[in-house]
């Protein structure tokens, strides 16, 4: 038999159906705006090498 | 085209959104509605001066209410279409071009518009994206347009609009206000005029921060304490339709009063995204609204043909958002800077 364990199961987090349904997106600020992909950014890395 | 910006003792903003016509879109023709305080329209008066774009700067007392100074604006000029786009709204312009000529075509129609992207900064490093579908409303009678509408509304403001439409919506507007049903009211009355046209493309992007937009929660009841007001909307969009070609007034009755019980019922809290089977079908589970679910991911996605396209415009976007939240340039008097 299965001895019960006393670990404490730890409570699932809050679901967000907004985030589900793909309606909201939780992100980082600034940084989920100014990805390393764009061209200001190729722009400012450039600049930033000269 | 004109593209009025209310504005109100927010210098940053309104600078940062006129650095962002200039940048992408220096052909705009913008009208800024200035309600702030003679200090702060002092500031605004220089960076007007000093914006690489049309601007005409009409200045307000600061005492007059928001959709007054609006209405009044818009009698200043006679252009047939209309975008308004506050100091924080930053519009896709190649996109509400689009809707432009789609409302010339469409003379049923009376506004038209994109997806809506709302970029909320709601602390130092933390944000949340959100995205609002527009869908073709474009029915021939007012009841079925409701209806369509407000099985999943929409913001129906954040567009191009006709300016005879735009003022008919203010007239509404500066008698009645309920934060909770405002863009249903807004929504509502805009389609039981006249048609609603989708642009399947980025639209608008709007933008709250910590700073400027601190969270207010509503009192749990207000609903019911302005429960004169729902009923005032409701009576605001009957009449609309009334004046509508194919107007029904019980399938009008019927529709309004589904709609706003499901407002209410989302407000007691039973939003309709939590009915069981709600992504099984539509107006949920549909092509548009897949298409735009799939923009919004590619928008945060690197490398997406999307956020190639709207690189730029986020960059910018954010670097001001963060210039707004790190210093106190909307709220520091004029002179101080």
């Amino acid at each position: 038999m299965t001895e019960p364990t006393d670990t404490p199961v730890p409570p699932a987090p809050p679901v967000d159906l907004m985030e589900q349904l793909g309606l909201r997106l939780r992100v980082s600020f600034p940084e989920f705006l100014a990805l390393d992909d764009g061209p200001q950014a190729e722009r400012k890395k450039r600049a930033d090498q000269e | 085209m004109k593209i009025v910006i209310p504005t109100a003792d927010r210098p940053a903003s309104l600078q940062a959104v006129l650095d962002y016509y200039a940048r992408f879109h220096p052909r705009a023709e913008l009208v800024v509605a200035d309600g702030s305080t003679p200090e702060v329209k002092e500031r605004n008066r220089e960076s007007v001066a000093q914006a690489q774009v049309a601007v005409e700067h009409q200045e307000y007392d600061a005492d007059l209410p928001v959709f007054e100074r609006l209405l009044r604006t818009l009698h200043t000029f006679e252009r047939e279409f209309v975008i308004m786009g506050a100091d924080d709204n930053y519009p896709v312009l190649e996109t509400l071009e689009k809707a432009r000529k789609r409302l010339i075509e469409r003379p049923e129609a009376v506004c038209a518009g994109g997806h809506v992207v709302h970029l909320d900064v709601t602390a130092p490093g933390r944000a949340s994206a959100r995205l609002d579908v527009v869908r073709h409303i474009n029915a021939d009678n007012p009841a079925q347009r409701m209806r369509v509408f407000g099985s999943l509304p929409f913001p129906t403001s954040y567009g191009v609009a006709r300016r005879a439409h735009v003022i008919a919506r203010l007239e509404f507007l500066r008698t009645w206000y309920l934060r909770s049903f405002y863009e249903l009211g807004v929504g509502l009355t805009d389609v039981a005029r006249g048609q609603y046209v989708a642009i399947p493309e980025l639209g608008f992007i709007c933008t709250s921060n910590y700073v400027d937009d601190p969270p207010r929660a509503e009192e749990p009841l207000a609903y019911l304490r302005g429960a004169d007001q729902v009923l005032a909307m409701h009576d605001a969009a009957y009449e609309r339709a009334a004046q509508a070609p194919g107007f029904d007034g019980d399938q009008v009755r019927d529709v309004l009063s589904s709609v706003i019980g499901r407002r209410t019922a989302a407000l007691a809290g039973a939003p309709q995204h939590q009915v069981v089977g709600f992504a099984d079908k539509a107006p949920y589970k549909t092509p548009m609204v897949e298409n735009a679910r799939q923009l919004f991911r590619d928008l945060f996605a690197e490398g997406s043909a999307v956020r190639t396209q709207h690189a730029d415009r986020l960059a910018f976007i954010a670097d001001r958002i963060q210039q707004i939240t790190a210093t106190t340039a909307n709220h520091a008097p004029a002179g101080a800077r």
